[in-house]
């Protein structure tokens, strides 16, 4: 795994007061790293300022 | 096969719903020859979680009793149905939730198969589950996988094990497991099947939906659990068509979508017997009467990644309290769901957003143009277990596929058998619909699903 990769994995972790299981880094590390690369890929996209997530409406309850 | 030459646990709905209402055939004796089917074939195939016979033999007599008196209630009336862990059934352990012993209310949709008068047989396996039972096998060739997360429901339809079931999918789980074990699943539209009692793996993208082995089974099943729930916050009141009605044998006039491009970005990953066998489909659509037009989604091959950043966030924030337990405890797809969870930050997760508004925005646009796309359903036919990694399913959603784009999107999605590989296996053909509009689809599928007859074939089991 990307030691970038592992070292924000475990960081993340800690503050989640979670750790991780023995060997699960070495398991995971292709899959974490393939999903990093993807995640990349999807900050890519050019979206304009108009492209947004889903807005709140007050007059709506849920 | 005729009607009266078939053994009564691989009758259509369609069939034994007409031979109930006319008294020819027992709720009891129909539940009774399914549990004997069952209990011959489940040892192998591992379909149920929880068989509830006892209860389902009373709900029978209840159901034939209530027929004889004159109250026949509608096609579900007295029909043996089984629906995934996920999905809440009163007084049955819910799996999922965490070993949950006993749930104390059913969830919206089995209320409503119930008021339906269904029979409910038990609930099903599934992948993602916290213990590991064993894995459900393809009744078609038992060395290989069902598909999931759906996987009891993908082996019970096709073997006979129910005769209707009702599925889940965040990211394909309905659709999967159908297009691998060759019967019919529908992603009915985001809000048109209550989410009330399922429990969650993703808020925004999970869809419930029926799983039968024909079309007009899957109508039946639609018709019994569509419409508003108040119970459900993102439930929608929109109108309710009658699915049935919609059965007609017509595509005439029809404008099939065909994304060619996203077809070809998803080739590198596809076997090619599977594009080879859908462009067959297609083309029998074409010569049904529609017109066939390529169609452009530029962002589609983005849609997977975005809808798996925001199914491991949600399934992240959803089970935080868990998380110890799993990475403790809990089987491999899932240790990694939550570390995939976890390393999503905001700015993933609202892009991903942004990203789904952007492919809402281009089906819209296509969507004015056609009334249907026209896809593959899967990447290749059911791999063998020895050839399965427990993490293959969480590779699949890192690049492009052809299920997760219509749950990002939250539009109606049927997967339909189109034949099968050299090696016997199901493929499928996958129609897309605009949002609430499951009759279009329904009535495509119904249409090519009785020209080519597939649905005639049952697995060798």
């Amino acid at each position: 795994m990307e030691k970038r990769t592992q070292e924000t994995l475990k960081a993340l972790l800690a503050q989640a007061d979670l750790e991780p299981r023995e060997g699960d880094m070495e398991r995971f590390g292709r899959l974490l790293d393939t999903y990093v690369a993807a995640l990349k890929e999807l900050h890519s996209a050019e979206l304009i300022d108009e492209e947004i997530a889903p807005t709140f409406d007050p007059r709506k309850t849920e | 096969m005729p009607v009266q030459e078939k053994p009564l646990y691989y009758l259509t709905i369609h069939e034994a719903q007409k031979l109930i209402q006319s008294h020819a055939l027992s709720p009891v004796e129909l539940t009774r020859a399914i549990l004997k089917r069952i209990e011959a074939t489940d040892g192998r195939l591992h379909a149920y979680l929880n068989l509830m016979a006892e209860s389902a033999l009373s709900e029978a007599r209840a159901a034939e009793a209530e027929i004889l008196q004159g109250n026949y209630r509608g096609p579900l009336h007295g029909i043996p149905v089984a629906v995934k862990d996920q999905l809440d059934v009163k007084g049955a352990p819910a799996l999922i939730r965490e070993g949950k012993l006993q749930v104390s209310e059913d969830s919206t949709a089995v209320e409503r198969l119930r008021e339906a008068g269904a029979v409910l047989l038990g609930k099903l396996t599934m992948s993602s589950l916290p213990i590991e039972p064993p894995q459900p096998c393809n009744p078609w060739n038992t060395d290989h996988i069902t598909g999931g997360s759906s996987t009891g429901a993908g082996a019970a339809v096709a073997a006979g094990l129910c005769m209707g079931a009702l599925g889940e999918d965040t990211a394909g789980s309905i659709r999967n497991p159908a297009s691998l074990c060759g019967i019919v699943g529908l992603k009915a539209t985001y809000g048109r099947v209550s989410r009330h009692g399922l429990a969650p793996l993703s808020w925004s993208l999970d869809h419930c939906g029926p799983m039968a082995w024909t079309v007009e089974d899957t109508a039946h099943m639609l018709q019994a659990v569509a419409g508003y729930d108040p119970k459900d916050p993102t439930s929608v009141d929109a109108p309710v068509s009658d699915y049935a009605a919609a059965l007609k044998e017509d595509v005439k006039g029809m404008v099939i979508g065909v994304p060619r491009h996203f077809i070809e970005e998803c080739r590198f990953r596809t076997n090619p017997e599977i594009v080879t066998l859908v462009d067959s489909a297609i083309k029998e659509l074409e010569s049904l009467g529609a017109r066939v037009e390529e169609v452009t989604l530029p962002t589609l091959k983005l849609a997977t990644i975005a809808n798996a950043v925001i199914y491991y966030n949600e399934h992240f924030a959803a089970h935080r309290s868990e998380a110890k337990s799993v990475i403790q405890n809990g089987a491999t797809a899932r240790r990694a769901r939550i570390y995939l969870g976890l390393l999503t930050s905001a700015a993933d997760y609202i892009q991903a957003q942004r990203i789904r508004s952007r492919v809402k925005g281009e089906c819209a646009e296509v969507f004015r143009k056609v009334d249907l796309l026209a896809l593959p359903c899967q990447l290749g036919p059911a791999p063998s277990f020895k050839e399965l990694d427990p993490l293959d399913t969480l590779f699949k959603h890192l690049g492009p596929e052809y299920h997760a784009p219509f749950n990002l999107a939250g539009l109606p999605a049927i997967s339909i058998p189109c034949g099968f590989s050299r090696s016997n296996l199901p493929v499928a053909l996958q129609l897309v619909g605009k949002p609430f509009d499951e009759s279009t689809i329904l009535r495509a599928a119904y249409t090519y699903q009785q020209h080519a007859g597939w649905y005639e074939q049952r697995p060798p089991l």
